[in-house]
């Protein structure tokens, strides 16, 4: 890793450390003892939840907050929610904002698949290790740069693949609703099984430049699983506050998702997301931070 | 009130706008209107820590000279020059 995205990386471990979000949640703790409704505050305990990676409390937090601010769900988002999981999370649904940094539009569904799949997708995993080669940037012309990415992949998923396929094509009308995506016609969904071992990371980036942008994906998603007891640290998920117009991230504002055994994330493939370095002592294969990865194309 | 001369005179008091905690032993600042951090080092700690209750910046002075072995003057000096940026973050309230 290069200097710069070593960097990078320093200020985004400061920003999400558990021990400073933690600390300033126990601050803001009691000026909120004083002031409980205080919407201000309310909203800054919020962004610290959601970089401490605390996703239950940040969606009960966000639903105070809209139910203070007089912002009722919607029947449809309701619906949609419930049509996919009764234990769904769903983040910032504001509309993508013009030329102003935006909250990233998250879905997440723990317990995802029945605890009888995930030791076969772990199994189906390992016996494919020899079949997994380094991961390329770039969806026109990929290459392979290593200080921007360094994922291993494999393309060969077995039975699971039509079967992540046919729960993203039946549930992709809800996903649309609870992103906030325009509708749009599917035209196919790349997919693929990710590792990343000791030292693994994926730089800042979007998928795509816009919401309809060039390179056709417009929503992108991560299924994470791994071996039990859990061998590795870090490889958590920082997705954004992005400026979509302008092509930029905020890195001081983020909702941090780790990679927790039978998790799904799902969001706009426009908005700005990392993966930070993976530590793995043993650096084997089988130990590593996997998961099944795939974008919705449009046509 | 925030747009006070401070001196060693002037009471002065944390803000409401500030939450604070430490870091591995390093204190950390976050203002609650910006969102912005601020690290401090250990003298800066130390001035931090001082102000929990209000009290007149001549007394944090008296706090930091029986903590650090500094001159008088220049403790003054970078005592005034550290709360008046406090100030301007709008982390310290001015009695």
């Amino acid at each position: 890793m290069e200097a710069e995205t070593k960097q990078i990386y320093q200020k985004l471990a400061q920003l999400g450390n558990p021990q400073l979000n933690f600390g300033l949640l126990a601050s803001l703790d009691k000026k909120l003892h004083k002031k409980p409704n205080e919407l201000g505050l309310l909203t800054l305990q919020l962004e610290l939840f959601k970089k401490a990676g605390l996703l239950d409390e940040a969606f009960v937090s966000q639903q105070r907050i809209d139910a203070l601010s007089g912002k009722s769900t919607s029947d449809k988002i309701t619906k949609a929610a419930l049509s996919i999981s009764s234990t769904i999370k769903y983040f910032n649904l504001s509309d993508i904002k013009s030329n102003d940094f935006t909250p990233a539009p998250l879905v997440v569904i723990d317990n995802f698949l029945s605890s009888n799949l995930v030791p076969e997708l772990l199994s189906h995993t390992i016996e494919h290790e020899k079949k997994f080669r380094m991961a390329n940037v770039g969806s026109n012309n990929p290459e392979y740069i290593s200080d921007r990415r360094l994922t291993h992949v494999c393309f060969e998923m077995g039975a699971f693949k039509a079967y992540f396929l046919d729960y993203i094509i039946d549930n992709l009308i809800h996903f649309k609703t609870l992103l906030n995506i325009p509708d749009f016609n599917l035209d196919k969904i790349e997919i693929k099984i990710t590792n990343h071992l000791n030292g693994g990371f994926f730089q800042p980036h979007a998928d795509n430049k816009a919401m309809f942008g060039d390179s056709k994906r417009v929503v992108s998603w991560l299924y994470y699983f791994h071996q039990n007891p859990k061998a590795f640290e870090g490889g958590e998920l920082l997705a954004f506050d992005s400026n979509i117009d302008l092509q930029e991230y905020n890195a001081y504002k983020f909702t941090k998702i780790d990679p927790i055994n039978n998790r799904l994330v799902v969001f706009p493939s426009c908005f700005y997301h990392a993966v930070t370095p993976t530590l793995l002592a043993d650096n084997q294969f089988s130990n590593g931070r996997m998961a099944v990865a795939g974008h919705i194309r449009f046509t | 009130m925030n747009n006070k001369t401070l001196n060693l005179k002037t009471v002065i008091s944390r803000s409401e706008n500030v939450l604070d905690c430490i870091v591995d032993d390093e204190m950390v600042l976050m203002s609650v209107s910006s969102g912005d951090y601020i690290n401090l080092n250990a003298q800066a700690s130390a001035i931090w820590s001082a102000i929990s209750d209000a009290q007149p910046v001549s007394m944090i002075v008296e706090k930091l000279l029986e903590k650090f072995e500094v001159e008088l003057e220049s403790c003054q000096e970078e005592t005034l020059a550290f709360l008046r940026v406090l100030q301007q973050e709008k982390l310290i309230q001015i009695a």
